[in-house]
């Protein structure tokens, strides 16, 4: 008899498996298989023998892998060969401990000594031990705590509590058909990640999900937020067809990726794609995207000592206007963020005193008032980059370049910015786009003043649902409250939109939405005029645009501004 | 002057370790990858430090750290290094002076092999980092 359990919807798809359970404790000393140890020559073979095994193991893991992949299980490797962890674990086993009590203390020890390191990267790394002494112990007879990540069986519904980014990355699509968390909420980076890899995922399901029997038949359906147990004959051949006709719809969506997207009526809807990292922009090109609506320069600044140069932003910004043109038809469009750090993403380079609310401290464009030569510099990287390689050539149009301020909560900031860079214009220097981010309801709310001073605006839609609804979406209780289909937040995406066209400056939405295609004639009717969406999601983004006419887009939208709450919207969408 | 005085105490905690090493050598070399001496570079680290007979040992002089085994990817992690750290590196051996070059010229390098994205279009695609 089927049990259907609702939650909340965090990456669409239908995924039909079995259900592998996946606890996230660490190493416990249960697991240990605590045997009466024999004598210590044969204890320390055993522990040879197991190692033996884990280096094979990690070896087969590595093989067919990308190269970055493999790296890392190639690092795995020199840990687990690491004569430091040998040698203490020998002379544990010389003190009378069994192989597997030996390497269960020494693991923690290291681990532990990491873990305690100041460098939040370095401290991280015991995680990566952890991994090592999990995979030893269980060749020296613990029993296996919990699933493997990365060793899934083919139809596997993962369930767990939370999944953090990181065990969401080692996820093998074509394995893993669904997620189920009984926690978490849909806007939380796990999601994001889920939703890019193209596996359903359903949260806010609640204890019981836990308690299910491993292996049992289950339903993952993202896109109705359900989560369906045992099913029966009716309801398993409803969802074969539903995920039928969902393949048939990306096949088709793929087959168009590269053509640009016009509505029924003829309007044409750029869209572009978001990228964090230079894989991404890599990415965009083959996925159909008309350029980078969105880069996010964090990735450049992240984890080092020092910032980056200005001849490193000019090398980087080149190469991607480089792969940008180089694909059919040419890219249009690179937006490029100025860095959006502070608060919760502090600098290791400009340390700052710690924040009671982090969300509401210097971050954005305010922290780069507060510094401004990282803005200067970047402005300037850019220019180089646009003055070098962006120019009309073979008969292809010239590349738009665009800078993009986060965060801007008044106008004031975006003055003070355009005079911080006046002095940049040399005449061999190009003039680049200035645009403002609209996030905070603020900006929202005086688009008109702004567009005396930006030249285009960019919505993010996550962080103006946090503002507006005053919910941190990470917030395991509140954090479905920052939904950014409410109507307070769409209202204010249509005002923003309204005030922009008329002083004719474009608007473009990146926010996490733009990825959503149910609500994409929505967002056309708002006003929105160009999509910036994560690379995977571009032709089913696009296939969205050609399914109505902008009049439809119109009408809908003026249903969804009058609905007292998101799931009211939702409903209205499907 | 700090550097001297870490670097005094380096070779000591090596003279102590290995007595009767006469030849050594002793360089200042700068972290030059964007990301540290991070666990890829750490492994590489350690293969090229297998290649020589010399003991080699290294320290972090931007930060307070141990003087560690340069063999040890384990060891390695505890120097915390970051981009723009200085890490003084001292070996003892008869290979002494090609083991500090291999070194440098790895940790000097700004890039790994793998870094440039074309090798790797596989990975990473998708919106994988919250705006």
């Amino acid at each position: 008899m089927s049990i259907t359990l609702s939650g909340h919807a965090a990456a669409p798809g239908v995924g039909i498996g079995t259900a592998v359970l996946y606890r996230t404790d660490r190493l416990t000393f249960e697991q240990a298989a605590v045997t009466a140890p024999l004598d210590a020559a044969l204890e320390w073979e055993r522990y040879c023998a197991a190692q033996r095994l884990v280096d094979d193991e990690l070896a087969r893991l590595a093989h067919g892998k990308p190269a970055l992949v493999a790296e890392l299980y190639a690092a795995h490797r020199a840990i687990l060969q690491d004569q430091t962890l040998a040698t203490s674990i020998h002379s544990a086993i010389d003190e009378g401990s069994s192989a597997a009590a030996a390497t269960f203390q020494v693991v923690s020890d290291v681990a532990h000594a990491m873990g305690a390191l100041d460098d939040s990267y370095f401290a991280g790394r015991s995680a990566d031990v952890l991994d090592i002494g999990q995979r030893l112990l269980v060749h020296l007879g613990a029993a296996p705590g919990r699933a493997r990540l990365d060793m899934l069986p083919a139809d596997t519904i993962l369930i767990a509590d939370d999944l953090s980014p990181s065990d969401v990355v080692q996820l093998e699509p074509g394995k893993v058909l669904g997620i189920a968390l009984a926690g978490g909420t849909p806007t939380a980076h796990s999601a994001i990640l889920a939703r890019s890899l193209g596996i359903p995922l359903v949260c806010g399901l609640g204890a019981r999900v836990l308690t299910i029997a491993p292996r049992s038949p289950c339903i993952v359906d993202g896109d109705r937020a359900t989560f369906v147990l045992e099913p029966d004959a009716i309801t398993l051949r409803r969802a074969r067809a539903a995920q039928q006709s969902l393949v048939e719809e990306r096949a088709q969506a793929a087959r168009h990726a590269h053509l640009r997207a016009t509505t029924r009526d003829g309007v044409y809807v750029p869209v572009l794609a978001n990228a964090n990292s230079p894989e991404d922009v890599f990415a965009a090109a083959a996925a159909g995207a008309e350029g980078i609506g969105l880069l996010r320069t964090e990735f450049l600044f992240q984890e080092r000592a020092l910032p980056p140069s200005l001849d490193e932003q000019v090398d980087t910004y080149s190469r991607f206007i480089r792969q940008l043109r180089e694909q059919e038809g040419g890219a249009m469009q690179l937006t490029v963020r100025a860095l959006d750090a502070g608060g919760d993403k502090p600098l290791r380079f400009f340390p700052h005193p710690p924040e009671d609310n982090p969300f509401l401290g210097l971050r954005g464009v305010r922290l780069l008032l507060d510094e401004p030569e990282i803005l200067r510099t970047q402005y300037r990287a850019l220019q180089i980059a646009v003055r070098d390689h962006g120019g009309a050539q073979w008969g292809a149009a010239a590349l738009e370049a665009r800078f993009l301020l986060p965060m801007v909560t008044t106008v004031e900031e975006v003055r003070f910015v355009r005079l911080l860079l006046a002095n940049l214009h040399e005449a061999d220097m190009p003039r680049i786009k200035l645009g403002v981010m609209v996030e905070v309801p603020s900006a929202a709310l005086i688009t008109q003043q702004l567009t005396s001073y930006a030249d285009f605006f960019s919505i993010g839609t996550n962080d103006l649902a946090q503002y507006t609804l005053a919910s941190d979406r990470t917030h395991r209780q509140v954090g479905v409250l920052a939904d950014p289909l409410h109507p307070a937040v769409l209202r204010l995406i249509e005002m923003t939109c309204r005030a922009a066209r008329a002083a004719r400056k474009p608007v473009t939405l990146c926010g996490e939405l733009a990825g959503d295609p149910s609500a994409t004639r929505l967002l056309l009717g708002l006003g929105v005029q160009e999509l910036s969406v994560p690379v995977p999601a571009v032709a089913l983004i696009k296939a969205a645009v050609r399914r109505g006419t902008l009049e439809e887009c119109t009408l809908l939208a003026a249903e969804a501004l009058t609905c007292p709450d998101a799931a009211a919207v939702r409903v209205l969408l499907q | 002057m700090i550097a001297l005085r870490c670097n005094d105490l380096c070779v000591r905690a090596v003279m102590e370790r290995y007595p009767g090493l006469e030849e050594g050598e002793t360089a200042v070399i700068t972290i030059n990858h964007p990301l540290g001496l991070h666990l890829r570079i750490g492994k590489e680290v350690v293969q090229v430090a297998g290649r020589f007979q010399a003991t080699l040992t290294a320290q972090n002089l931007t930060r307070p750290s141990p003087v560690v085994d340069a063999r040890s990817i384990l060891q390695l992690m505890q120097l915390q290094a970051r981009h723009g750290h200085a890490i003084q590196v001292v070996a003892l051996g008869p290979d002494a002076h090609s083991a500090v070059d291999a070194l440098r010229q790895l940790l000097e390098s700004p890039a790994l092999p793998l870094d440039t994205p074309a090798t790797n279009p596989s990975a990473g695609a998708g919106d994988a980092r919250p705006s």
